[in-house]
């Protein structure tokens, strides 16, 4: 009876998925990930797909990992976080969310920020 | 890996929240004038409290995944939020259940269990109808468990005309209670999928797995109903299959509770629509020029340069050239040509490409690519690296790149 125990398990084990559908997720950010800056933006805008609930956000490139502050706290569609102060280089914006259905949802958004052309 | 802990919570929960509730519906409804029906107070009791430590314990888990710094966002997230209501609710509920497992009064508690499912969830956030419905789904999947169980422990301890007689009241009520069921089920489904079933979709796939493993619950009651319990009186074996086919019924249960938490916690409904918004790469442009699998290797460390690969094809009836290419990430981007001389690889910078009419080119390594140099940013696993290539014919046409981790060098299925 345990032998049988111990193969179900490992079954089970073995088909535990690694992928995750996407629930709902970001619909844009302003600026748009990808794109390409000259100056650090005044503000940072998300906007989600559906309500859900910022809880982190976190700004990672050379200098290092740094937590962004937000408003507003609770369910919303849109987010801001003032004075993000981007870095010359690649600057990674990961967000956590908790959707209004119950799921964590989480990605990032990539912005570049280079020097001025003269 | 949460997602994983998750989602074994929820089964966990799942059959709790079922047994809990569920025994105590049962063991309600069938044994009104029927004063032999066995209680099945350990099991109740038990299952309200693992339901209430699986929801603390759920609590936590998404606590530290949202970024466990106690900080007011995080701990609203989970609190003062429909997740948080549900939580409570099976908190609440489940401690209800187990104090008062005895008593009439533990109804209220399988109440507030049953509710938490209509709170939060891919059915509650649809809107108050499907909040209904997965609730009277639930409800119905309540009982019968709960019913299965009582009818378990009734064929031990009860002398088997009582026994005969409990399982046939359990009959008549099953089939009201599974028509309620399936009639949620139809109306809850029908309402997430917006009357449209795609069954190449995931989630579509695990409600229609449910079905099936429903359908073969309902052939094992009918073969109960028809064949065993008729003989219940008569064969002392009979009560044996019955005992068997009960335990089978139970684990086709407990299937269809995992399928259900991995259903709500890996998919979701509206999967169709969130695809859209997520890059798929495989052929990205259509039309007078094709392009197929653009990608670009990641860079290590800050390498100020960088690659990029992709199959073109020309649908036009002329023979097209590549003569310029552009990346808001670089300052410049070349096309170069990879060479052996005497034995040693090298680059040698085209001014153009030329793919002729319904051919193709292929960019990778060993053959050509694009070159990036002054990269204000680099490449890094997972990036999307928009381009923009210029041709002699078919003018300007935008691809993005997808970048792969280093190891990746050749494109999948793309055999010589």
């Amino acid at each position: 009876m345990t032998k049988l125990f111990k193969i179900a398990v490992a079954a089970l084990l073995l088909a535990i998925p690694l992928a995750v559908e996407a629930h709902t997720t970001l619909r844009s950010s302003d600026p748009a990930s990808g794109s390409v800056l000259t100056q650090s933006p005044p503000i940072l805008t998300l906007t989600f797909l559906e309500a859900a609930s910022l809880t982190s956000l976190t700004l990672v490139n050379t200098d290092g990992e740094r937590g962004l502050p937000f408003t507003p706290s609770g369910s919303a569609l849109t987010f801001e976080a003032p004075k993000p102060e981007f870095i010359r280089g690649r600057n990674e914006v990961c967000w956590r969310a908790l959707s209004r259905d119950g799921n964590v949802i989480e990605g990032s958004i990539i912005l570049i920020m280079r020097a001025p052309k003269p | 890996m949460f997602h994983t802990v998750a989602a074994l919570f929820k089964a966990v929960g799942y059959a709790a929240a079922l047994t809990a509730a569920g025994t105590v519906m049962a063991r309600a409804s069938l044994a009104r004038g029927l004063p032999a029906v066995p209680t099945t107070l350990g099991l109740t009791r038990w299952a309200g409290v693992v339901l209430s430590v699986t929801a603390w314990a759920t609590a936590l888990l998404f606590f530290l995944r949202l970024g466990g710094d106690g900080s007011s966002a995080t701990l609203k997230a989970i609190f003062l939020s429909p997740l948080g209501a549900a939580l409570g609710l099976q908190m609440i509920g489940g401690l209800w259940v187990a104090v008062y497992a005895k008593r009439a009064v533990a109804l209220a508690g399988a109440l507030l269990i049953l509710g938490a499912f209509g709170v939060v969830g891919h059915s509650a956030s649809h809107g108050l109808q499907t909040s209904v419905t997965v609730v009277l789904h639930v409800t119905a999947a309540a009982w019968w468990f709960g019913g299965l169980w009582v009818l378990l422990v009734a064929g031990r301890t009860l002398p088997a005309d009582r026994f005969a007689d409990l399982v046939g009241r359990f009959s008549r009520q099953a089939m009201v209670v599974v028509c309620l069921l399936l009639a949620a089920a139809l109306m809850t489904s029908a309402l997430l999928l917006e009357f449209r079933l795609v069954p190449t979709l995931a989630y579509p796939r695990g409600l229609l797995t449910k079905l099936a493993l429903t359908g073969g619950l309902l052939m094992l009651a009918g073969i109960n109903k028809l064949i065993l319990t008729p003989r219940l009186a008569v064969r002392p074996k009979a009560r044996v299959w019955l005992r068997w086919m009960i335990a089978a019924d139970l684990l086709l249960f407990v299937g269809i509770i995992a399928t259900t938490a991995y259903v709500t916690t890996y998919l979701s409904p509206h999967a169709a629509s969130a695809a859209m918004h997520t890059h798929q790469g495989q052929f990205q442009v259509e039309g007078p020029i094709g392009i197929a699998d653009p990608w670009a290797p990641a860079m290590p460390g800050s390498a100020a340069t960088g690659a990029g690969y992709m199959v073109i094809v020309n649908n036009q009836p002329v023979d097209d050239r590549l003569v310029a290419v552009s990346s808001p990430w670089a300052e410049r981007v070349t096309l170069h040509a990879s060479i052996m001389e005497d034995e040693i690889a090298r680059m040698r910078r085209l001014e153009a490409l030329p793919i002729p009419h319904g051919g193709r080119v292929v960019l990778e390594p060993g053959t050509f690519h694009l070159m990036f140099s002054g990269l204000y940013a680099p490449f890094v696993a997972g990036d999307s690296v928009p381009v923009t290539l210029t041709f002699e014919q078919a003018g300007r046409v935008d691809v993005v790149l997808t970048v792969h981790p280093l190891t990746r060098q050749r494109l999948p299925g793309h055999e010589h």
